[in-house]
């Protein structure tokens, strides 16, 4: 092939298929009310419809791309997450909050384009893929005993399943590096600095995936990868009043944000201030333009931002670009203590095992209002007025032997009628080895109410000695409860409607269920001492035999004949 | 016994097999037998002190010791600060219940912690006998509680939960506080302002994996009382109404919603820490570790073993266990533990002789008599079943705690005793912390005998089969020596039947009438009165047939074996009370016959001297346990009265041994005694059947895998050239950074940081040096000398640590050699007669040649040896004598090897 043809179809290839190939970078910084920074990092790569299979891409990383085609992925989300998420502070009812809080270990939630009977397989498949895509057991998602056919979600072709277990650390991140078109070696992705984001007090990393029709091909897919961090907030110093502490990029990270990924369309920052600490900076913040944000009473920044986006509930956006500065490191240093709370949700969640023992015991999902501000949950209709739906997801290992009929629910401390509360449930069974239990449940409380709690009795079952995890005697994670208020819509409406191309703000602008995960429980089972078994064999044997020695001798011995043997000697 | 005697002369010559012949033997000669066995028994009872074990960390992932503590003096001056700031707080407030409440709540949440506080009532005491007749204790906190018919406020302990930085929330370590806020002690603020100092520093390590809740327990009640209504929330919420109104306490004492009952996930151990003011003038402060649970419950011993580790680790602590301090004057024991001394002395030294790396140790009186003394108050603690303090509650729930109580009289100036003592309880927690699984590698049925040394079930255990062996054996002599009477049997079996009977009717029935009376005096009468008349069929069953002298015989018989099974199954549930019992019952049932018959023996002519001894022991060991009753009872406080009668009521008839097995394993409840201060808990026992693993051979408890104790302070030769700020080089710092860049070796479910600092270098990572750290260059001496240590360097490698492992080695073993503080990387074993890389010796080869493996260097590297006569590789001689002349052509084209 001589060069100048193979130049022009080197020229050809790229303008037909790279054209519409798009990537994107962004951070989102927000300082937290007990001192800590949450750093949000997005990027976000779509692609065009294609109608070709195995085609080259720009951008685009391919092995996600044969990823959705293999497996007519419609929507998958994956999660790594290393530490707990704290509701109390850190906020719940946020768009940013319900994208970064995600239960410990791995999730994984896929909606499959194809026939029903072949999703289960394909899953099965899916999970082996993504196992060693990212160098995690995403493969025991695999058994039928760890995931479930959601009820309450959109088709009946998604599947849900969890891992509380899955440790989560740099052999993850690489692979997820690698999908991205600069890795880590220009752009925002230089800040990603292992000791400092490992260290942290929260780590979340996450991919999702989007595409359209596969038979149509309109809306091509769309890459999304979000990590989320929460850094401790640096040395506390001593006697000061106040929890806030100053910081910069260059200390959270320990770099400066140098440059732009050359290949990224839109690179930028955000800072984010809450409402409630926006409001410490002026009484009205429709003048938002008129607050010095470089240097006001309550803080003051390094740097001036490029432009301001507040939100109709008052919360500001500052967004620097990382294109322009040559050299960003942005900080802020407090001028003043401020106290702020973070959004809340109207409810504090907590799931809980209850009972001692390796016998019994109970699941109890409580609910007690938060007397906060209830944060930005917008509630479309009337009857939300009055009321408040919960939906609750529960999944639960076959050894946990669930007992149905004491499932109760009880309001501010009274036991009441269960269905005077729940309007749908879904309590599917578990089959030993086979599947686990799902209990499903939607409730519809009023909005006066302080505290539900639902509580359910549970037996422990026995595990075959091989079914035993390798650290046994740590005990049993049961997965999270996935809770959702269908009713209340998370999101935040920008004056300003030019949100440009900025995925995150697409984000935040996005309508979407306030969900949240309870925490991972940790059950312990009856061990067995597996140091045992020897022991126990040998003493069984030796009993055994005493016995059956003993009772052939006295059922088969004739006593008189023998005495008359030994009188006959 | 003169009967028998005869009827053994009369007896026909043994035959059948071995087994049988054995049994008819012993039971032939069941007299001299069951003397043997309760001598033995006895004597195997008063070695035990001499038998015992050093304790071990049998848990490895604890790895005790394995960090530096940070604790240091600054936390202790911040703790005196806020024990002042407690004291000053509540001199000059006008409702300090308030604003103490209001102050913790503002400390904690300035550390990040969740916190709230819970509200709960004492319990209603109800006497009752049998636990699982009666409900279960509730707590429940109204705005009164109900006291002795007195309404009285409510106890508010606080709670504090340190959520781990990272950490998934799965798994707790409780610290609990005792604090009395109307009488506040100077000792109670000090430790109030330590744990908060402690929990300060928890705040900020990275190293926390676990949550860490602190409970500050309001003992207004007691102790005891306030942690079990915790515990009881948080393993069994009350969501019933009246709770919800009242469990829940703001700092404010106003009923806001937000500051709820919260939880942090199963929790691994429990740590209770008190403080109390040492009586008299002495100035050393001690520790004191307080482990027995409710029914004799102890918890994993790994508990004590990491604390006594650590502690005589940094040897800054006088760590004691309780004991009984009277017998310390006892001289005859004094006398026998010298025998014993004696006698352990020249067993050593044939030991020493016959095996030479046997260590030489023995007992010695004084630590003989400490140990009697130490095991004696803890075997009572476990026979009276009261635990002996609020670490008990955890146990009732399955959990492991011990009590740490620090014993001092001036704590105020004891600096360096608070900074060691907050070193300790941190080290303890690193070490839980470290723990990946629930505490169950080590022993959970032992008895201690000093800090460091305990009894396990394996060794306390034949004493007591000895004693218990009489029973089968007495009643197999007593059922063959008597010639079956029609009838006599039936009767036998009958009269059993009867007073079993009417003992359990007799034991259940106060249970149900209780309901009837409500007032604890009343309960009392008529559970005495019941308990009286327990006794009464038994003289209502007089016997009509005085036809021959041993009518009570197969009485006896069947009795004996009774008691011998209520008492084999009692040892399971809790063994000092089955030992009390063996021991007042071996005497006593063994002796028991009639009155009437004994006294006519005493005066018939013909019998014989062991008849006459027998009819006057006889009478004499019946009242013994009466005799003992009446002792306990004058002796003992009056708090401890209803136990004791429980406890000894027990004993009284083979029928109530029967009773306590049955109610210790199926009773949920307790029960109490109603001028008692301390309830009787009973909870679920949890058994450990099966023996448990063996010590290590190795004495030396440190030798663990993955352990490691570096000699800190001056000791280590370790010299730095360089400008770095430091003057002594960090040896631990060094292997944790070792640890870090390596991969952990624990698994990889749930990764724990190992770092100290907070910056780790990732891969590539470079960072320029500052000024003040240049090259440095670590330059340590050779080490030759000898330390009192035994301690490992890092890396380090023992061939013969561990002999029982399986090991392959290409070499023979080397007995092992003693070095002091190796190097790094230093290789144990035959460590100058091991070859390393590239070593050739011949001259060392000859004089190892008879132990040394074959050896393979695999290297070019050669040195010229002495000259041998033996011709090297590729020499070549050309022939000299023609002699040879044929051999050498034939081995044409081959190098010559040999002549």
């Amino acid at each position: 092939m001589d060069l100048p043809f193979a130049l022009a179809f080197v020229l050809l290839l790229t303008s037909c298929y790279a054209i519409d190939e798009d990537f994107s970078e962004e951070l989102l910084l927000r300082p937290l009310p007990d001192g800590n920074v949450l750093a949000h990092f997005h990027f976000a790569s779509t692609l065009p419809p294609v109608d070709h299979y195995g085609v080259h891409h720009r951008l685009f990383p391919k092995a996600i791309f044969q990823l959705v085609r293999k497996f007519r992925i419609k929507e998958m989300e994956l999660s790594f997450t290393q530490g707990r998420w704290n509701y109390q502070r850190w906020g719940v009812g946020d768009p940013i909050a319900q994208l970064a809080a995600k239960p410990v270990g791995v999730e994984l939630t896929a909606s499959l384009d194809v026939p029903e009977a072949e999703v289960d397989s394909t899953w099965g498949n899916l999970t082996h893929a993504l196992s060693g895509l990212f160098c995690a057991s995403i493969n025991f998602l695999e058994s039928p005993t760890t995931f479930l056919e959601p009820w309450f979600s959109k088709s009946s072709r998604t599947r849900y399943g969890a891992l509380p277990r899955e440790a989560v650390c740099t052999e993850n991140l690489t692979p997820w590096l690698k999908l991205l078109p600069c890795r880590d070696k220009a752009g925002l992705t230089t800040l990603l600095d292992r000791p400092t984001i490992y260290s942290g007090m929260y780590h979340s990393q996450r991919l999702i995936i989007t595409s359209g029709d596969f038979d149509r091909d309109e809306e091509g897919t769309t890459l999304e990868q979000t990590l989320t961090v929460v850094l401790r907030k640096p040395a506390v110093s001593e006697g000061l009043s106040s929890k806030l502490q100053d910081w910069t990029l260059s200390g959270l990270f320990g770099s400066k944000l140098e440059g732009k990924c050359p290949l990224a369309t839109t690179s930028s920052v955000y800072l984010e201030l809450e409402e409630s600490l926006a409001k410490h900076l002026a009484g009205d913040l429709s003048k938002e333009t008129r607050i010095n944000f470089v240097d006001n009473r309550v803080f003051s920044l390094s740097s001036a931002p490029s432009r301001v986006l507040a939100s109709l509930s008052g919360s500001l956006l500052l967004e620097y670009e990382a294109g322009t500065h040559s050299e960003l490191d942005l900080g802020v240093t407090w001028r003043a203590p401020v106290d702020w709370s973070p959004a809340r949700g109207r409810f504090y969640t907590s799931r809980y095992l209850a009972g001692s023992g390796n016998a019994r015991g109970s699941i109890v999902i409580s609910f007690r209002a938060n007397d906060g501000p209830s944060g930005d949950c917008y509630s479309p209709g009337i009857e939300a007025v009055e009321y408040v739906d919960i939906m609750i997801l529960q999944m639960i290992p076959w050894y946990v032997r669930l007992y149905g009929h004491t499932l109760q629910v009880s309001l501010d401390g009274r036991n009441v009628e269960f269905w005077s509360v729940v309007r749908l449930m879904r309590f599917t069974p578990a089959e030993d080895r086979k599947a686990p239990a799902a209990v499903e449940i939607a409730l519809r409380v009023s909005i006066a109410t302080q505290a539900v709690t639902l509580t359910i009795q549970y037996d422990k079952g026995f595990l075959h000695i091989d079914e035993h995890p390798p650290d046994a005697n740590r005990g049993f994670d049961l997965p999270s409860a996935v809770i959702t208020f269908p009713r209340c819509r998370v999101f935040k409406q920008f004056q300003s409607d030019d949100v440009g191309h900025s995925h995150i703000l697409a984000v935040v602008q996005s309508q979407r269920p306030m969900q949240i995960y309870s925490e991972v429980s940790l059950m312990q089972l009856a061990t067995p001492d597996f140091s045992m078994p020897y022991n126990v064999i040998t003493l069984t044997c030796t009993v055994l035999a005493l016995y059956f020695g003993s009772l052939l001798n006295a059922l088969r011995r004739r006593i008189g004949e023998e005495e008359r043997e030994s009188k006959g000697t | 016994m003169g009967a028998d005697g005869e009827k053994d002369r009369q007896a026909p010559p043994l035959k059948g097999r071995l087994l049988a012949r054995l049994a008819v033997l012993i039971v032939r000669h069941a007299a001299l037998v069951s003397f043997v066995c309760c001598v033995a028994g006895i004597v195997s009872l008063m070695l035990l002190p001499v038998l015992a074990k050093s304790v071990y960390v049998d848990e490895n992932a604890l790895l005790p010791g394995s960090a530096r503590a940070t604790f240091s003096h600054y936390d202790t001056l911040k703790a005196h600060d806020l024990a002042r700031e407690i004291q000053t707080l509540l001199s000059s407030s006008t409702d300090p219940q308030k604003d103490f409440r209001k102050w913790l709540g503002d400390r904690l949440d300035a550390l990040g912690a969740d916190y709230y506080f819970h509200r709960f009532c004492p319990p209603t005491r109800s006497f009752s006998i049998l636990g699982f007749l009666s409900t279960s204790h509730t707590y429940e906190a109204g705005k009164h509680c109900l006291v002795d018919g007195r309404e009285q406020t409510p106890g508010v302990n606080a709670v504090g939960i340190l959520r781990a930085h990272q950490g998934d929330g799965n798994e707790a370590i409780v610290l609990v506080t005792p604090f009395e806020l109307e009488n506040l002690t100077a000792e109670n603020a000090i430790a109030m302002g330590l744990s908060l100092s402690l929990l300060d520093l928890l705040s900020r390590a990275l190293w926390l994996a676990k949550d860490v809740v602190w409970v500050a327990a309001d003992s207004k009640y007691e102790k005891y009382t306030a942690v079990a209504a915790w515990l009881k929330e948080y393993h069994e919420p009350l969501v019933s109404d009246s709770s919800f109104e009242g469990m829940h306490y703001t700092q404010d004492g106003n009923s806001s919603r937000d500051i709820f009952f919260k939880r942090a996930g199963s929790i691994t151990a429990g740590f209770v820490l008190e403080f109390t003011r040492g009586a008299g003038a002495t100035k050393v402060s001690s520790l004191e570790i307080h482990a027995e649970g409710s029914n004799g419950q102890m918890p994993n011993m790994d508990m004590i073993s990491v604390v006594n580790l650590l502690v005589s680790w940094r040897q800054q602590f006088h760590l004691t266990l309780e004991g009984v301090p009277r017998i310390k004057d006892w001289q005859w024991l004094r006398s026998v533990g010298y025998v014993f001394e004696i006698v352990g002395k020249k067993a050593a030294e044939l030991r020493k002789a016959f095996l030479s790396h046997a260590k030489a140790s023995f007992t010695t009186a004084e630590d003989y008599v400490n140990g009697v003394s130490v095991l004696l108050r803890s075997c009572w603690n476990q026979m009276l079943g009261v635990p002996t303090g609020s670490h008990g509650a955890f146990r009732d729930f399955q959990l492991d705690a011990v009590t740490l109580e620090v014993v001092s009289t001036d704590l105020e100036h004891n600096m360096d005793f608070l900074t060691n003592f907050g070193r300790l309880i941190e080290g303890v927690l690193r070490s839980v912390n470290n723990l990946l699984e629930k505490f169950h590698q080590s022993l959970f049925l032992y008895i201690m005998v000093s800090p460091n040394k305990f009894v396990s079930i394996s060794t306390y255990i034949i004493p007591f089969g000895l004693l218990l062996s009489n029973f089968p054996i007495q009643a197999a002599a007593l059922c063959t020596s008597v010639k079956a009477t029609p009838g006599s049997w039936t009767r036998a079996i009958l009269v059993v039947i009867l007073v079993e009977t009417w003992s359990l009717g007799n034991a259940i029935c106060p249970a149900i009438l209780f309901h009837l009376f409500s007032s604890a005096p009343t309960r009392l009468a008529v559970w005495i009165l019941l308990s009286g008349l327990c006794l009464a069929p038994v003289f209502c069953l007089r016997s009509d047939a005085h036809a021959s002298d041993d009518w009570y015989v197969p009485l006896k018989s069947l009795t004996l074996g009774l008691t011998g099974i209520a008492l084999g199954i009692l040892s399971a549930v809790n063994f000092s009370v089955a030992l009390a019992g063996a021991l007042l019952l071996v005497p006593m049932c063994l002796s028991a016959q009639p009155f009437s018959s004994s006294w006519r023996a005493l005066w018939k002519p013909k019998s014989g001297v062991i008849s006459r001894v027998n009819a006057v022991l006889a009478p004499a060991l019946t009242c013994f346990p009466l005799l003992v009753v009446l002792t306990i009872l004058a002796r003992e406080s009056a708090g401890e009265v209803g136990n004791c009668l429980i406890t000894v009521k027990n004993f009284s008839l083979p029928s109530y041994v029967f009773c306590r097995s049955r109610r210790t394993r199926r009773s949920s409840t307790a029960s109490k005694c109603p001028t008692s201060i301390k309830p009787v808990v009973r909870s679920p026992p949890a058994f450990t059947l099966a023996a448990k693993r063996r010590p290590p051979p190795n004495e030396d408890w440190r030798l663990g895998p993955g352990m490691y104790h570096p000699r800190l302070g001056p000791t280590g030769p370790a010299f730095s050239l360089s400008a770095k700020g430091t003057p002594n080089l960090d040896l631990e710092k060094m292997w944790m950074l070792e640890r870090s860049r390596h991969p952990s070796p624990r698994g990889n479910w749930t990764p724990r940081r190992f770092l100290l600092s907070e910056v780790t270098p990732g891969p590539g990572t470079y960072s320029l040096p500052n000024k003040n750290s240049g090259p440095a260059f670590t330059v340590a001496s050779k080490r030759t000398t000898k330390h009192d240590t035994d301690a490992p360097g890092p890396g380090t490698y023992f061939y013969s640590a561990r002999p029982q492992s399986p090991s392959f080695t290409m070499a023979n073993r080397f007995p092992p050699s003693r070095t002091c503080n190796p190097g790094p990387r230093t290789v144990y074993g035959d460590f100058y007669n091991t070859p390393g890389p590239a070593q050739y010796n011949p001259d060392r080869g000859k004089h190892i040649a008879g132990r040394s493996g074959p050896a393979f260097t695999m290297t070019g590297k050669w040195h010229r040896g002495p000259d041998s006569g033996l011709p090297g590789p590729g020499t070549y001689f050309p022939p000299q004598n023609n002699t040879f002349g044929q051999d050498i052509r034939c081995q044409h084209g081959r190098k010559l090897r040999s002549r």
